[in-house]
């Protein structure tokens, strides 16, 4: 039978495990040549980091595909399809089964790598060519660092012979699609920074750092960050349907891993514009552009190796953690030392006042470092105590609420006078007083939410006033720049059609957030709850709105067994909606699941979820939430990360490649 | 096949590779600064479009007009070399390098790789079509059995055969109605044994009370049963009394035949009862009644040891009576048991102070029969314990 298929005696699995051992090989070349060319100026050992760059992608796609065929027809002999699938998974979940365990997930980690240095080659026409061969060279050196890990401590293509019957089946909470779509996005964002990284040490082995680097690195900060935000979104939006706690974020360390990134990141984003914009600030950016990579690796070691569940769970499988722990060392370390040697002789052109755009944007880059270092802290202080022995202590959202949500009030607060201010000097009265609408406005909210929900949290109230705060003064901004009700209606239209796109993913951004915060607030100050046993028949009023339990039925799915329930839920007698929470189990990994019903409206959702029977009347223990505005979170979330998107697309990232000339002429330049 | 694969991607990569670095040779790219000229360049380009959109002031792009313009004026000063070309030695080191990356790959791959290794697509596993083939011949067996009992219910080898079926087929509850069903057939107590071992596989390997109640019923009828008395064994083990189980097993060996099936599989548990309780096996001896036991029926003991035999612990019958045993009757045996039965209890009434001795008599008691005097001395037998 094997010989009918050919394709079996091909051994797809082992060409696989051979192009992930060329690729490394490739990218130790792609190292040597391009750095020790752009170090001499030779110019065909720089240009071989293109060429380089894409074999080692279409090396690592082969890799991947190939682990992928494996997943799809259940090959048990490789160990990782093994532990991580069975036959009886729907065949979606057996691809997402390929990156749904540590050694596929450090395939696609090295996959995304690779292919963000392929596209520095592919777009990167326009960057000198000493700085894009440093790029692509750094950028490959820190890939042989994870191609050794995978292929030592954590190879997918390890075998088990003789070839077991069956597999052990997958984590049914994996058995997700936003759970499937979470990492793959997560990594392109902590990855994505891995660019931002190299383009750093690639201006510290340059020694120049310019206004026109500032803007070579841009769309790659862009591009990671959007993606670190959607990564972000979507996995805190799988914990709130898929967990059924109706909770959001939990400050999770797991959570921390990706948030870190994320504030680091955003500070990048907004210094890069000084640097390209002001020339100033140079050293600050590359700092942040170390910091921030160096974050996502200190995710990427806590989520891999096992330290989070345990210090203990570290100890069982050292070599992995010791492996990232030592990598971490030697990039942060390394390009720290780096750092400390060249950053010192980088000299800041532009100067500015304090209350300036300039100062703005450093309140912005102080607040959000600031930020990330407490969530480090809170982070890696109970690991800290355990590994020493100190007892285990947790550190959870009483921590980190009372920490970074006064960190946040302010921030909020500057920017929405920070995008009023001009470059370099700037009068701070008149842009307040630009602002009185929205100042009375915030009050006005403030007061409303006071007089409709008085018993709520003082935080919900604050929360709603300073997301007002933000959005009107967003709009006042725009509305003052396309000169709206001063000059006539068309001609403002046309000011606003011709604002450049990387106008428009400020505006968006900001307003992006001033909406999430408005359902952070919302959900996190009013949400309501109400655990019970219900028997068929019973009804629950939860936030105005009534929910009767109309029993519940038993079933089966593709790979699960489940209960499922039925709500009807109304609302001062008239009915909403019918709510069908699931109860899965999966005999594979004789484990359940919980699938929440949830019904969002533009005010909230009405969420339900059907937990264990109780009694033998049809009872069953049931949990009922109503989650103000939480939506509008994600929405938010979506916003922002569209608005990197709309930033990136600005037609200044696509400046052509100067033309080729016979000999240098830098008179012509002084001329223009 | 898989080196085939190896060769194409070798090939595809260094065309990849080397290919670029022939036909460019000697071009030279734009020296460094224009490229950040072209950037300036453009951002004085955009100072005008955001004048055009009222963006800016005319001052304010007046200021940003200077500093982009002192910024194209620094450019020019820095000044690149411009890249060198370099002798043959540089230019064979691309595709020198590419080879070389290729060799190593090859030589670690053939380090950590399984180059015989080949897909095992789950549709095409030989070994699971085989085994799929014979559970489909087994799931016929049973239910061609189960219709032939349905309209012939009298045919205890026919239960014992779906019995035992079922138990290798792990559905141990319709495995324990087969035997219940047989039982009531044959009434013969050691398919009770049989019923007992399915409870027991039905509860993970527990041995339960239930179980343990019906070996200790068979045991009174037959003394001898191998099945009833490893359990009892393995009883013991999973209470913790690792030595009780080992003077169990060590009984049951001498009681069985050497040749029996299941001796080499009570050896092996012996043997890890013994390691785990730090046990040397060749201090074990059978019981004294177990002795007599294997006196009166007969048995060629298999004892611990694969060769030779051990020599009972207590004072037991010599090679000669053992001779004799042989040769006797039925009633001759009977009369010799419980003339043994009488010694004990002449010994134990002069020196009652053994609960040890008090259990074996019990325990003597029980084979033949004798209930009352059992009790009494299993009553005496806990007095007596310390």
């Amino acid at each position: 039978m094997i010989a009918e298929l050919g394709i079996a005696e091909l051994g797809i699995a082992e060409l696989g495990h051979f192009a992930l051992i060329l690729a490394m090989f490739v990218a130790a070349a792609q190292v040597i040549l391009p750095l020790v060319g752009a170090a001499r100026n030779y110019e065909p050992w720089m240009a071989f980091g293109r060429p380089a760059a894409v074999a080692q992608f279409l090396l690592l796609a082969f890799a991947f595909g190939s682990l992928t065929y494996s997943f799809v027809v259940s090959d048990f002999s490789l160990a990782v399809v093994y532990q991580n699938s069975h036959t009886d998974k729907p065949l979606l979940y057996k691809i997402t089964g390929v990156w749904a365990n540590h050694e596929g997930s450090m395939l696609l980690w090295i996959l995304i790598l690779s292919m963000f240095g392929a596209a520095v080659a592919f777009f990167g026409a326009n960057l000198p060519p000493t700085l894009r061969a440093r790029v692509l060279g750094i950028q490959s050196l820190i890939a042989i660092g994870f191609y050794l890990f995978i292929i030592f401590t954590s190879n997918p293509f390890d075998r088990i012979v003789p070839p077991p019957a069956n597999g052990a089946g997958m984590n049914p909470l994996l058995q997700d699609m936003g759970l499937a779509l979470h990492p793959p996005m997560l990594y392109l964002g902590y990855v994505g920074f891995s660019i931002a990284f190299s383009f750093a040490i690639a201006a510290l082995l340059e020694g120049r750092v310019d206004a026109a680097w500032g803007r070579w690195v841009r769309p790659w900060t862009l591009a990671a960050w959007a993606f670190l935000t959607g990564g972000i979104a979507l996995g805190s939006w799988w914990a709130y349907y898929e967990l059924g706690w109706g909770g959001w974020w939990f400050w999770d360390p797991v959570e921390n891993a990706s948030f870190m990134p994320w504030l680091a990141g955003t500070a990048l984003l907004h210094s890069a514009t000084m640097v390209e914009k002001r020339d100033t600030m140079k050293g600050w950016t590359i700092f942040l552009a170390i910091v921030t990579f160096s974050l996502s690796l200190l995710g990427t070691f806590l989520v891999r190796s096992g330290v989070l569940t345990s210090v203990h769970a570290f100890a069982t499988d050292p070599a992995r953690g010791v492996f990232i722990l030592i990598l971490l060392i030697v990039v942060t370390g390394g390009s720290l030392v780096l750092f400390a040697m060249r950053g010192p002789a980088m000299r800041n052109t532009g100067v500015f006042q304090p209350v300036s755009r300039e100062g703005a944007l450093l309140v912005n880059n102080l607040i959000m470092t600031t930020a990330a270092a407490a969530v480090l802290l809170g982070t890696l202080y109970p690991l800290f105590l355990d590994a020493l022995d100190g007892g285990k202590v947790s550190v959870g959202p009483p921590y980190f609420n009372t920490v970074f949500i006064p960190l946040m009030l302010p921030m909020i607060a500057a920017m929405a006078v920070g995008p009023m201010l001009g470059w370099k000097r700037a009068d701070l009265g008149a842009a307040m007083k630009r602002l009185w609408l929205a100042f009375i406005l915030t009050i006005v909210t403030a007061i409303a939410v006071w007089a409709v929900a008085s018993d709520g949290p003082v935080l919900a109230m604050v929360g709603m006033a300073m997301a007002v705060w933000l959005g009107v003064s967003i709009l006042v901004e725009l509305t003052e720049r396309i000169r709206l009700f001063r000059e006539p209606f068309a001609s403002s239209l046309n000011r606003l059609v011709r604002t450049p796109r990387a106008s428009w993913g400020m505006t968006l951004g900001h307003l992006g957030l001033a909406i999430a915060v408005a359902g952070m607030a919302g959900a996190g100050g009013w949400k309501q709850e109400a655990i019970q046993t219900m028997a068929p028949g019973d009804s629950v009023e939860v936030g105005g709105y009534t929910f009767t339990f109309e029993g519940a039925t038993e079933g089966r799915g593709p790979n699960y067994y489940l209960t499922q329930g039925a709500f009807a839920v109304t609302r001062e007698g008239e009915p909403v909606v019918t709510l069908y929470p699931e109860n899965r189990r999966y005999p594979v990994r004789s484990m359940p699941t919980t699938e929440a019903a949830i019904h969002t409206m533009f005010t909230g959702d009405l969420y339900a979820v059907i937990g264990d029977p109780e009694g033998t009347d049809g009872a069953y223990v049931t949990r009922i939430y109503w989650n103000p505005l939480v939506v509008w979170m994600w929405a938010g979330s979506v916003i922002m990360a569209a608005a990197a998107g709309v930033s990136l697309s600005d037609r200044r990232f696509r400046v052509g490649v100067p033309r080729r000339r016979k000999a240098p002429a830098p008179a012509a330049a002084v001329k223009a | 096949m898989l080196w085939l694969g190896i060769a194409i991607l070798a090939v595809a990569v260094l065309i990849i590779l080397i290919l670029p670095s022939l036909l460019h040779r000697q071009q030279d790219a734009p020296p460094r600064q224009d490229f950040d000229t072209a950037v300036y360049k453009d951002q004085l380009a955009e100072v005008d479009r955001d004048v055009g959109r009222g963006l800016i002031s005319e001052s304010e792009a007046a200021t940003a007009r200077l500093e982009i313009q002192r910024r194209l004026l620094s450019v020019a000063d820095v000044g690149t070399p411009h890249g060198g070309t370099g002798g043959r030695g540089r230019s064979i080191a691309i595709p020198a390098v590419s080879l070389a990356a290729f060799a190593a790959a090859v030589v670690m791959y053939l380090n950590l790789g399984s180059p015989d290794a080949v897909d095992f697509p789950y549709a095409s596993r030989i070994d699971l079509v085989e085994m799929a083939d014979r559970m489909a011949a087994i799931d016929d067996a049973v239910a061609t059995l189960e219709a032939r009992l349905q309209s012939n219910p009298d045919d205890p080898e026919g239960w014992m055969m779906l019995g035992r079926t079922y138990l290798t087929m792990e559905r141990y509850v319709d495995a324990q109605q087969a035997f219940l069903k047989l039982y009531d057939i044959t009434g013969d107590i050691l398919i009770k044994a049989e019923y007992a071992e399915a409870l027991i596989l039905e509860s993970d390997a527990q041995v339960t009370p239930e179980a343990l109640s019906i070996f200790q019923e068979v045991l009174n009828v037959e003394p001898l049963d191998p099945k009833s008395r490893f359990y009892f064994g393995v009883a013991a083990a999973q209470q913790g009394n690792l030595d009780g189980a080992l003077q169990i097993w060590t009984d049951l060996l001498h009681l069985s035949p050497t040749d029996a099936p299941w001796v080499s599989i009570v050896r092996q548990q012996v043997q890890r009862a013994a390691d785990e309780a730090g046990v040397d096996v060749s201090t074990l001896k059978p019981t004294e009644m177990a002795a007599k036991l294997a006196v009166t029926s007969g048995i060629p003991s298999a004892d611990i040891q694969p060769d030779g035999m051990s020599t009972p612990a207590a004072p037991g019958p010599s090679q000669e009576d053992i001779e004799n045993a042989q040769q006797m009757t039925d009633d001759e045996q009977a009369e010799m048991i419980r003339s043994m039965v009488q010694r004990l209890a002449d010994r134990l009434a002069t020196d009652p102070n053994d609960p040890e001795g008090w259990l074996r008599l019990a325990q003597a008691y029980e084979v033949l029969g004798e209930t009352e005097k059992a009790e009494e001395a299993r009553r005496r037998a806990t007095e007596t314990t310390p």
